[in-house]
Order: structure tokens, then C-alpha cells, then sequence
């Protein structure tokens, strides 16, 4: 119009219409159905459409077509046809009896093989310099093509119109963000509060429902903490907070406090966490070393003390294997046990630790079967060679620890789908009792302590079960009778 | 939301009273004179009082022992009592972490030699039991007792 360009009577009638129906409407869909509805019939043609840029793309999101539906949303890249052209460089095009001639190099263009318009007029439309979309109509009624004044009026309806678009387009694309950020905040683990600077309750998750009301009952200590966030007035931090009564949790936080715009602190942020599990095995595997560590003390002063050789030897023996417990555990601590695996035969192992502990079993009186293991003849795979001695090592100390003179230990194997399975049966008078059922557990064992039900530690098949975690085996127990035990061990070949 | 606002009604966001004493065990008894003093007047019962004082003696040696190795100059104590319960926050200023849960086991294991008593003293006397960790700042130990405690009698 500031070119001077002349609507009929008919046509500003139409647009001052369309305005006001725009003012009114509240949805996207609606505003799109009314501007094409508008364009088709601003200049007499038998279509109109509009489409958007989302993404670097065009997407054609309203057209006066009633199967426009069912055909999809198009979506074209920007400089692909008419209407990507536009939405690319903001110059409205038009085509004329099939012909299209570019605005930018004047030429004709090669006529497309099967064109279903036969003309076109396609104006952009922008926000402030920006180009947001296209507005297009295809074939007038009556005429073999759009004019420059078609293309104008189209282009002062799309002008008009734009910035209404763009407010509904981000409005709609904020709610759904909105929505999403809300599912987010209420799926979220860690509770997320946020409090006035009196403390009350502003806005809050599920999160923190749950650690409100644990088991239904109120948890005063988070309001308790609340008021102290909100009273520190400071405006960042985190903290710990453990319930030791009556709920026994553990909760990790940290805090912001937001301003207001004159700077005074406004609402305060917390979001809190419940580390309850991850602290009760740290605070287990503390106690776990702290009794260990106890007892080593104890062992070193009385073998300190200690004048009879035989006792002292003992005590030191003792005193070897609390270290060698100390060791393990040490190494359990700095993470997932490491292992060096490498070709090794079982066999040759399991006879090498065989001959080591020959004289002290025989000693002992305890009687070897290991025909049902050897006789299998080599079993060889992939493994960490020093805990493979490490297992049997164990295993003849435990048997040599909880068989009396006379007793018999069994060992068999099977091989069978890239596994190998360990066999050893404990076979002596009353040795069930002698091996605790729960002796792979070793909070289980700690918990005895603790309890004043037992006073001693017994935890090589425990650290055993974590050798052979690291294989990717397993160890089990079983008692078969009062006078039998048997261990099974798996450990894969490969 | 408005279920979270019940709190209100017995807790509040501020002490009734904020003590900042010297860092030494000579002023635990005037605090705990002054807490039983009110807890006597408010009608709560003899051996809930003692309760009470013993707890808030115990976080109080606590809380300047452990404050006195970072070299703070005062403890705090925030006091709330009310007809309903006795409301106690130590505040020591060493900001030293530790867990007070593994620090009460240990104190259970017999012939344990040290360490963990106060802790596992204050869990028993006291009704709800709450530490606060700033670390390298504060640590605050919240302790509440009601009036009508089932637990009085038990924990003597």
C-alpha cells in the first residue's frame, strides 16, 4: 500500500474483516483456516495455502484443499520450489500461464513436464525482517494468471498477519515446552522445592511428597532443614542432612535463592536427594574395616605380650590372615576387582596348591579325593592365574579350618557348554555347624558382630565369591547333611 | 500442597530464643539451667526434663569439642519450647562431616573403646533426632522431645 497500490472496495472490505476475526481467535489452526480462506478469496483463486519455517524446512501447515489432511503435512527444504524460493530470499514469486519467471535472474525457466498449476502467486511472510513462511495461491478463477496487484494485496494480508502467527506459533511451542519441562520436573528423582523466604511451600514435586511423607507420616525434619536454608540467607550451597530418628534417612541438598528485580532475595530453590542406600553401604563397609582394623590392633598387641612360641606362632598366623583380609578389602574399596586374565590350566593350578598343602592335611588327618578331578585330565581357559591359586588356597584353608582328623574332602569337575564346574565336598562329623550358612555375606557377618552374636570374622569364601564375581563365576554353599558341605564353583572357560 | 502446610502449626522458621556462646564446656551448664528452667515452667515432667538437659549436654560437649579443632570462637543454640514440645539446635562452626549413624553402631559393639557415645545417648533420650552438614562451615544437630513423649520413661 505504501507503494501505492490500489485495493478494490471489496478487497479492503474483506481484509478489515479478516482482522478482526483475527484478533479474536485464540487457536493456530483457526488463524491458518482463515488467512488461506482469506488469500484464496483476496484474489479470485482456486486454492490457497501457508506454510512455515520449522527447523531450516518449510512446512505447509494450512490449505484451503479439503484433502490437504489426508495427504500429509509437505515439507520442502528452503530453496526448493516457488514457495522455498521465497521463504529463502523474501521475494514474492509469481508463475503465469505455466511460465515461471524469476524475480532475481528474469529468465524462464524450464517449463516443468507436469505442472497442476497454472499460475501462481507466492509472498513471504516475516516478522521484523525475519522471514517466518509463505503465503501462496494457486490458479485464479476465470484468468490465465496473477497479477502484480494480486501479489500485492496477498502481500499486505500476509504483513498484517504475520506477527499474529508468530505470537500464536510461540505461545503453542511454549506451552509444550512448558509441559515438557513440567513432566520433567515432577518425573524427576531428586525432590525440586521451591519456597518462599518465609519457607512456605511454593511449588513442589513427587519427589518430595515421598520425603515429606514417608510412610504417611509427616517429616518434620525437612521443614526443620527448610527453615534453615531459608534463615542462613545465603545464596547458594549444599548440605547433608541425616534423620537419624525416627526416620533414618539420609538426604544430600543444595539450595539457590533467586532475587527479585530489586535484588532482594525472593524464593528459595531446594533440591534434595535421598542417598540413604548409597550411605548405608559406604557406612557399612566403614564399620566392616573399622571392626577389622579393631581386631588386628587387638591380635598385634597380645602377640606382642605373647611368651609361649606356640601361642605366638599362632597369633601370628592369625595376625597373617586378618592382613590378608585387611588386603582384600582395601582392594575391593578402590573399585571393581581388577583381574589379569591369561591361558591358564586349572589342573596344573589345583596341583600345584595340592602339593603345597599335602603335609599340613595330612597332619592334620584329613583325607584327599581328587580322582573325580584330575582324572578329567586338562582343563584350561582363560584366567587370572594368581586368584585361581588365590581359590584354592582358600578352599584348602577352609577345609583344613573346619574338618576334624579323619575327614574327607572330595573334589570333582565337570566341563560342559564353555563353563567348568568345581566340586568340593566336605565330609566329617558335625561340619555343618562349623560353616555358617550366611558366610558369603559379609554384612551378614558384620551385623553378628555388631549384635553381640558372634565375635569372629570368616570372610575368605566371601572375598572368594568377589574373585570369582570378576570371572564372571559364582560360588555356592551347600549344606547337604550334618555331616556333609558342599561348594560348587562355575567359572566360565572363555 | 496444602497438606505440607500443616507443619506450620506446631514448627516454626525461627528459634524462640538464638544463643551464640563461648566455645567452652563451662557454659553448658547455664544453657541447660536455662532450658530445664523453662521446660519446668511449661509443666513438662521431671524425668522428661533430665532427658532433655542430658541431650542437650552431650551435643553441646559434641559441638564444641569438635568446633574447638577448627578453631571456632562460639557455639549456637537455637531454643524453641512450647506447650506442645522442646525444639534444640546445636551449632558447632568447624564444619567437620562425619556419619553420625556409623558413629552410634560403633558405640553398640561392646568393648569398643571410644567415640559414638553422645550420638547414641541423644537417639535414645531424644524423640526425632536430625543432623544438619555445611560442610567446612556448620554442623547442627536438631534434637525435639514432646511433651507427652512415649518414650520418657523408655529411654531413662
Amino acid at each position: 500500500m505504501g507503494k501505492g497500490i490500489a485495493l478494490t472496495a471489496a478487497q479492503v472490505e474483506l481484509l478489515i474483516a479478516t482482522w478482526r476475526q483475527i484478533c479474536v481467535e485464540e487457536h493456530l489452526e483457526g488463524i491458518y483456516a482463515l488467512l488461506v480462506e482469506t488469500a484464496r478469496r483476496l484474489t479470485d483463486a482456486e486454492h490457497a495455502s501457508i506454510a512455515l519455517i520449522e527447523e531450516k524446512k518449510l512446512k505447509f501447515v494450512g490449505s484451503t484443499r479439503n484433502d490437504q489432511a489426508s495427504r500429509g503435512a509437505i515439507v520442502v527444504p528452503l530453496g526448493a520450489g516457488i514457495p522455498g524460493k521465497v521463504a529463502q530470499d523474501g521475494i514474492g514469486r509469481r508463475i503465469e500461464s505455466g511460465d515461471y519467471i524469476s524475480p532475481v535472474t528474469r529468465i524462464n525457466a524450464p517449463p516443468a513436464p507436469h505442472l497442476d498449476n497454472s499460475s501462481l502467486a507466492c509472498v513471504p511472510l516475516k516478522v521484523r525482517d525475519e522471514i517466518i513462511g509463505t503465503l501462496q495461491v494457486y490458479n485464479r478463477i476465470g484468468a490465465s494468471k496473477f497479477d502484480e496487484s494480486d501479489l500485492e494485496a496477498l502481500q499486505v494480508l500476509a504483513d498484517h498477519s504475520s506477527v499474529t502467527v508468530e505470537r500464536l506459533r510461540l505461545q503453542k511451542n511454549l506451552l509444550i515446552e512448558s509441559s515438557r519441562v513440567r513432566g520433567i520436573f515432577q518425573a524427576l528423582t531428586d525432590g525440586i522445592m521451591v519456597v518462599d523466604t518465609a519457607g512456605n511451600p511454593v511449588l513442589y514435586n513427587q519427589a518430595v511428597e515421598s520425603l515429606f511423607f514417608p510412610d504417611g507420616k509427616q517429616n518434620y525434619a525437612l521443614a526443620t532443614y527448610i527453615s534453615n536454608v531459608v534463615r542462613s540467607g545465603e545464596a547458594s550451597g549444599s548440605s547433608e542432612v541425616v534423620l537419624l530418628k525416627p526416620h533414618e534417612m539420609i538426604l544430600s541438598n543444595r539450595f539457590v535463592t533467586l532475587p527479585d528485580a530489586s535484588g532482594k532475595p525472593a524464593e528459595v530453590i531446594v533440591s534434595i536427594r535421598n542417598i540413604s542406600d548409597q550411605r548405608a553401604i559406604d557406612r557399612k563397609y566403614s564399620q566392616f574395616y573399622a571392626l577389622m582394623l579393631h581386631h588386628h590392633y587387638q591380635l598385634v598387641a597380645r602377640a606382642w605380650k605373647q611368651r609361649n612360641p606356640k601361642k605366638l606362632r599362632r597369633l601370628l598366623r592369625m595376625q597373617r590372615e586378618s592382613m590378608r583380609n585387611l588386603i582384600s578389602l582395601t582392594e575391593l574399596k578402590s573399585g571393581p576387582l581388577r583381574i589379569e586374565r591369561g591361558n591358564c590350566s586349572i589342573t596344573d593350578v589345583y596341583t600345584k596348591v595340592r602339593n603345597l598343602f599335602d603335609r599340613s592335611l595330612k597332619k592334620s588327618g584329613l583325607v584327599v579325593d581328587d580322582t573325580g578331578f584330575l582324572s578329567h585330565g586338562q582343563i584350561a581357559g582363560r584366567f587370572d592365574r594368581g586368584r585361581m591359586i588365590q581359590m584354592f588356597k582358600t578352599l584348602f584353608r577352609q577345609a583344613r579350618r573346619i574338618l576334624k582328623n579323619g575327614s574327607r574332602i572330595i573334589w570333582s569337575t565337570i566341563t560342559s557348554a564353555g563353563h567348568v564346574e568345581i566340586f568340593v565336598s566336605l565330609e566329617g562329623a558335625g561340619v555343618s555347624e562349623r560353616i555358617q550358612e550366611d558366610i558369603l555375606d559379609w554384612n551378614a557377618q558384620v551385623d553378628r558382630i555388631i549384635s553381640g552374636e558372634s565375635s569372629t570374622l570368616d570372610l575368605d569364601l566371601a572375598f572368594l565369591g568377589h574373585v570369582l564375581h570378576a570371572h564372571k563365576g559364582t560360588i555356592t554353599i551347600c549344606r547337604d547333611s550334618e555331616d556333609v558341605v558342599s561348594i560348587k564353583v562355575v567359572l566360565p572357560l572363555g | 500442597m496444602t497438606q505440607i502446610k500443616k507443619y506450620d502449626r506446631i514448627r516454626k522458621y525461627a528459634f524462640d530464643e538464638v544463643l551464640r556462646l563461648p566455645s567452652s564446656l563451662s557454659e553448658i551448664s547455664k544453657v541447660r539451667d536455662r532450658v530445664g528452667g523453662k521446660l519446668e515452667k511449661l509443666g513438662y515432667a521431671p524425668r522428661l526434663t533430665m532427658n532433655v538437659a542430658l541431650a542437650l549436654e552431650e551435643a553441646m560437649t559434641n559441638a564444641i569439642d569438635h568446633g574447638n579443632l577448627m578453631g571456632q570462637p562460639v557455639v549456637e543454640i537455637g531454643v524453641t519450647v512450647n506447650a506442645d514440645c522442646c525444639i534444640l539446635q546445636v551449632t558447632d562452626f568447624g564444619g567437620i562431616t562425619f556419619n553420625p549413624e556409623y558413629f552410634e553402631k560403633l558405640a553398640e559393639v561392646k568393648e569398643w573403646g571410644k567415640g559414638g557415645r553422645g550420638i547414641f545417648l541423644i537417639k535414645r533420650l531424644m524423640d526425632e533426632v536430625y543432623y544438619f552438614f555445611h560442610p567446612e562451615k556448620s554442623t547442627s544437630v536438631v534434637m525435639i522431645k514432646y511433651k507427652e513423649s512415649q518414650s520418657a520413661s523408655r529411654a531413662s
